[in-house]
């Protein structure tokens, strides 16, 4: 088989483990992970709670380092990063997605999304313009000056999308994003993401417990206990309602 | 191993102005903010206001007895028992009698006796850990507002400015508020225990140096309150923004 080639994987872990102190005894949260994020892919992480799931997903994301082994984002050792150079990764290379969406309250629609692009030193009229072509995407243009308090749970995380995506990402963080919509709601924004990852070649991550995450994704990590159960990939899975269905061999 | 481009200067300058923002946006979000919880921002600058109520009323109400004294002093000096005019006399016996209803001390001392600096102080002390309280529940409630922050880009400094901002306008405002409400009180109180001697001898120079640092002293406890709750805010971490409240 050949050798995948370095410069297309965007995220590497090496032997990452990763134990809090703050129990007693502490807690082993991952031991000893290693896994790589092909560049473009769409990778969910499914696992049940105090799988590790949301530990790994911190890894991958920059938000927290490990007790061991090592994190490469885009071949950058994330370890050795500084504040300064941890805010410029989290403003330009990362977009993040939350469960309860985390838009800013004071701020319009349009301002959400241009906040992260004035931190990143963009002229003000282009960021404005670029927002409203997001917006547009998301399909809230007409709430550009609507606060997020006036919209509903899946317009809010249509517009926590269009946030993530403002600074042109490479990748995409995506933490429970249907957690909080109901089954249609979150089926529309798992559909969005998808369509605007492949349109804008963003690698997503993505840690669910929604099954309907499996039919979009290109590879499934699941994982349990601290330890990457099994990697499959899509063609290996197939969700019928209620359950999932394994081609067998 | 690690940093983005070393040796490349153009990337590292960019990086140094990342995640901040142009102090005229800081202001406009900070007001927004503001607007947002407008009740219970309004119950915390409330602290600041009572305290500064009494601080310039105490001030001025002391300014203005001060004045009392000196005045009746001056017209007990001026001419001598014999002399002195039976419309002088009468204003001489008024004073006293008013002065000595309210108790003041006839030799007359600027800053008020020593019962009332300690009051003051109190007071001060009472409200400043009174706004490090409101301010830490709001810091504490709004983690995953600044932990977001931090996940778009924004570096500690720029939490800091945001909160420190929001703790000098509340204070500022709460502080405006006090001294016009300590001045209508010290000049009602005025005219009800000394009559037309208390708009006459009301301090107006020295009132305005009175209100001048009971403003000083609301915006510096409204900032002093805060302090510790600013650490708490640039010291949470990015990460926080994905806590489920409990």
């Amino acid at each position: 088989m050949m050798e995948p080639n370095p410069k297309s994987i965007m995220v590497r872990l090496l032997d990452v483990a990763k134990t809090y102190e703050t129990t007693d005894p502490p807690t082993v949260a991952l031991h000893g992970v290693s896994l790589d994020v092909q560049r473009g892919e769409y990778l969910s992480i499914m696992g049940p709670s105090g799988s590790g799931k949301t530990t790994l997903f911190n890894m991958i994301g920059g938000l927290d380092k490990p007790t061991d082994g090592m994190i490469f984002i885009d071949e950058v050792d994330v370890a050795a990063l500084d504040s300064y150079e941890l805010a410029f990764l989290r403003c330009r290379k990362i977009g993040y997605i939350f469960q309860g969406y985390n838009l800013l309250p004071m701020l319009t629609a349009l301002e959400n999304i241009v906040l992260p692009m004035i931190f990143a030193n963009v002229d003000p009229d282009e960021a404005r313009e670029h927002a409203y072509g997001l917006l547009e995407q998301v399909g809230l243009e007409n709430r550009w000056t609507h606060r997020p308090g006036r919209m509903s749970g899946g317009q809010q995380q249509r517009l926590a999308i269009a946030r993530a995506l403002a600074n042109r990402p490479s990748i995409v963080l995506a933490d429970e994003p249907t957690g909080n919509l109901d089954v249609q709601t979150g089926a529309e924004i798992i559909r969005l993401l998808k369509e605007l990852s492949s349109t804008m070649d963003v690698t997503v991550v993505s840690a669910t417990h929604d099954h309907k995450m499996l039919d979009v994704s290109d590879r499934v990590v699941w994982i349990r206990d601290g330890r990457i159960e099994r990697i499959e990939r899509r063609e290996d899975v197939r969700v019928v309602v209620g359950s999932v269905k394994r081609s067998s061999a | 191993m690690g940093g983005f481009l070393e040796g490349d200067a153009l990337l590292s300058e960019l990086q140094q102005r990342t995640g901040r923002l142009p102090t005229r946006a800081i202001l406009a979000m900070v007001l927004g903010g503001l607007r947002v919880r407008l009740l219970r921002n309004a119950v915390t600058a409330a602290t600041i206001v009572l305290a500064i109520v009494f601080l310039s009323y105490t001030g001025l109400a002391n300014q203005l007895s001060y004045n009392l004294v000196q005045a009746l002093t001056a017209l007990e000096e001026t001419t001598g028992p014999a002399e002195m005019g039976v419309q002088v006399q009468d204003q001489v016996r008024e004073m006293q009698q008013l002065l000595r209803y309210a108790g003041v001390n006839v030799e007359g001392t600027l800053l008020g006796n020593p019962l009332d600096t300690w009051l003051i102080v109190m007071a001060m002390l009472t409200c400043t850990v009174g706004i490090a309280n409101a301010m830490l529940m709001s810091v504490t409630e709004r983690f995953r507002e600044i932990a977001t922050m931090k996940c778009l880009g924004a570096l500690d400094g720029l939490v800091i400015k945001t909160f420190l901002l929001e703790s000098l306008i509340l204070g500022a405002l709460g502080a405006t508020i006090g001294i016009v409400l300590g001045s209508v009180v010290a000049l009602l109180t005025g005219v009800l225990q000394f009559g037309r001697f208390g708009i006459q001898y009301f301090p107006l120079s020295e009132g305005i140096v009175v209100l001048g640092w009971s403003l000083l002293a609301g915006i510096s406890v409204s900032v002093a309150g805060s302090l510790y709750p600013v650490v708490v805010a640039a010291r949470m971490k990015p990460v926080d923004a994905l806590r489920v409240d409990e």
